[in-house]
């Protein structure tokens, strides 16, 4: 069977035909949805780009520790050129801490405006361009919340604003989905090369540095039928979940399981931003929008 | 009886054929959602005792899509989503793949990879790379207790040589504890940490001069790891990975000259021809610059032999 689409009646398309297509094209649509990952995305670029204002003299400045000369110097005598030099960004052009500023304060009001305009694609695109530009400023210093950060708003920049039926709805959706699996079987797969993920001490070893931690939840842990089934939990979840969320009969638990993981985690490792940024992700698999 | 052995059945049915759509959730990533919709609405009939399906008044489920050869399908089709040209479509699905393939490649090469992904990471790192979707070193799994993963400190001691711990002051760290200021500023301190552990301290000391040129008044800088719960006591003991002394020149920079760690001796501690020596006047800048470190002159570009 040939079916006709609407937007071009000259093309007959047999898209929805193929099982393959229709998964990334025909699904049901989740603007909603997708609607309240900007939102959260967008507040967590602001807190991004408002955790470095303060900072953004010592780390960016001429005489700073990561001023643009000085990398290049370090890049060099290291030998690391080749591993760095495609990190593109403007903010390598200038060692001035007001400009620098300038450019914070623009991006956390170019993520107000991607949060609150919904006519065009404009603030999204140039949100995103700022974040990536600002993490690939970050040599040396950026972190996994940098990465889920910049692929969830590179993403977000695909939907067709103004159209929730529109295709690029259902695509960005599953990019983020499938970007999301990837990266949730990443972590519980890599977490099995590391003997403490094994023997049970991996949840207090997260929690241990506690100079690092903004609770210390070392004597909560301390008795092993605490930490060790904690540490299991925290390996099983994400790998089981990266396959049991596509699964309809065990989406909810999934879902729901990865909630619990990333809070679980956000108290052990203190990583706040990332995971808040995981969770604000995991939105695309909410079992009311998700198919 | 007829009716029992219909619902019979039609129960052998719906097993079978939720069992084919879990089957082919594993296999193909996504649910046979047709096979789940008969399963649904034949479980409702069943209890309605209705013949044909009945859309429920409030459907906790999301939209179901029809099957492909169903009227009611075109129908839907025809006046739903907008849909892209098939050539289109199969193009953006090519790219899907091949980003996600270089995607998994980078992120499942984080703990160690082989020749072949080094290869082809290196062929396609302008594009993860500008595009920041590479994991570039990112550990996903949290902890693996490496020494990295310890808190650092940044310590100052007012004499060239501290020679105990009294002798050095901690240098405070942005930002609060656990935030992400201080998040930043801790992964600065571990990859210098981590470059003198690997004897690459004229690498190190390219990162630390700033640093050593704001503390005015210190005349040596380290990097030590604060034991926790995890750390046992011969890491503790284990010397600073990255010490230094401070050489401050005249036009306001300042060198940097690896202290090498203390090395076990045959002597008792307070040996007094060691206890005669006074430490501040131990040849910082003839002996450690002559023999030991790999020094860097920051203050003009590095030259070859000082490189490592």
């Amino acid at each position: 069977m040939r079916i006709v689409s609407n937007t071009s009646d000259s093309a007959p398309q047999t898209i929805t035909t193929s099982r393959w297509l229709s998964f990334w094209f025909c699904d049901a649509p989740g603007g909603a949805s997708l609607f309240a990952i900007r939102a959260g995305l967008s507040l967590i670029a602001c807190w991004y780009f408002a955790s470095h204002f303060a900072d953004a003299g010592t780390w960016f400045s001429g005489t700073g520790l990561l001023a643009t000369e000085r990398l290049g110097d370090f890049l060099d005598a290291g030998d690391l050129t080749d591993e760095a030099k495609w990190r593109i960004s403007p903010l390598y052009l200038t060692s001035s801490t007001v400009v620098v500023r300038i450019y914070l304060t623009l991006g956390i009001l170019l993520a107000i405006a991607a949060m609150t305009i919904r006519t065009s694609r404009a603030p999204a695109i140039l949100l995103w361009l700022w974040c990536l530009w600002l993490a690939n400023r970050s040599l040396l210093i950026a972190g996994p919340e940098e990465l889920a950060l910049v692929f969830g708003l590179a993403y977000l920049m695909i939907p067709r604003p103004n159209d929730a039926t529109h295709w690029t709805h259902v695509l960005a959706r599953r990019l983020l989905q499938v970007h999301l699996t990837l990266l949730l079987a990443a972590t519980g797969l890599t977490m099995l090369s590391s003997e403490i993920w094994w023997d049970g001490t991996g949840a207090v070893s997260i929690a241990a540095p506690i100079g690092r931690r903004v609770i210390d939840l070392t004597d909560l842990l301390a008795s092993p039928w605490i930490h060790e089934p904690l540490t299991h939990a925290v390996v099983i979840v994400p790998i089981a979940a990266a396959i049991m969320i596509w699964c309809q009969p065990t989406r909810k638990i999934a879902y729901f399981s990865l909630m619990l993981w990333c809070i679980a985690l956000a108290f052990l490792s203190s990583q706040w931003m990332y995971l808040a940024t995981m969770a604000v992700l995991l939105q695309c698999f909410k079992p009311n929008h998700a198919k | 009886m007829d009716g029992r052995r219909t619902g019979l059945v039609h129960a052998t049915v719906e097993v079978r054929t939720f069992s084919s759509g879990l089957i082919c959730c594993f296999l193909f990533g996504f649910p046979q959602r047709p096979h789940f919709l008969r399963f649904r609405l034949a479980k409702q009939n069943r209890a309605t005792g209705a013949t044909k399906p009945a859309k429920p008044a409030t459907d906790p489920l999301p939209p179901i899509p029809l099957r492909a050869d169903s009227p009611q399908f075109e129908l839907q089709v025809s006046n739903g989503p907008s849909l892209p040209s098939p050539a289109m479509a199969w193009g953006i699905s090519t790219i899907i793949v091949v980003h996600f393939f270089l995607v998994g490649l980078s992120y499942f090469s984080t703990v160690a990879s082989s020749s072949t992904q080094n290869l082809m990471l290196g062929t396609v790192r302008p594009y993860l790379g500008i595009t920041h979707f590479d994991a570039d070193g990112v550990t996903f799994c949290f902890a693996t207790s490496d020494r990295s993963e310890k808190n650092h400190l940044l310590q100052q001691s007012s004499k060239s040589r501290g020679e105990t711990e009294d002798d050095w002051t901690m240098v405070e760290s942005p930002g609060m504890v656990g935030g992400d200021r201080q998040r930043r500023w801790q992964r600065f301190l571990a990859a210098v940490a981590e470059l003198g552990n690997n004897e690459q301290t004229a690498l190190a000391a390219w990162l630390v001069e700033p640093l050593a040129i704001a503390q005015s008044e210190a005349q040596s800088i380290r990097i030590t790891r604060e034991p926790d719960l995890m750390t046992t006591v011969v890491d503790d003991a284990a010397a600073p990975p990255y010490a230094a002394a401070i050489v401050r020149q005249d036009d306001g920079s300042a060198r940097l000259v690896q202290v090498p760690p203390p090395r076990l001796a045959a002597e008792p501690i307070g040996n007094a021809l060691l206890e005669k020596t006074p430490v501040d006047s131990a040849p910082v800048e003839s002996a450690p610059v002559e023999s030991a470190p790999v020094d860097k002159a920051p203050v003009d570009r590095p030259t070859g032999e000082n490189r490592e």
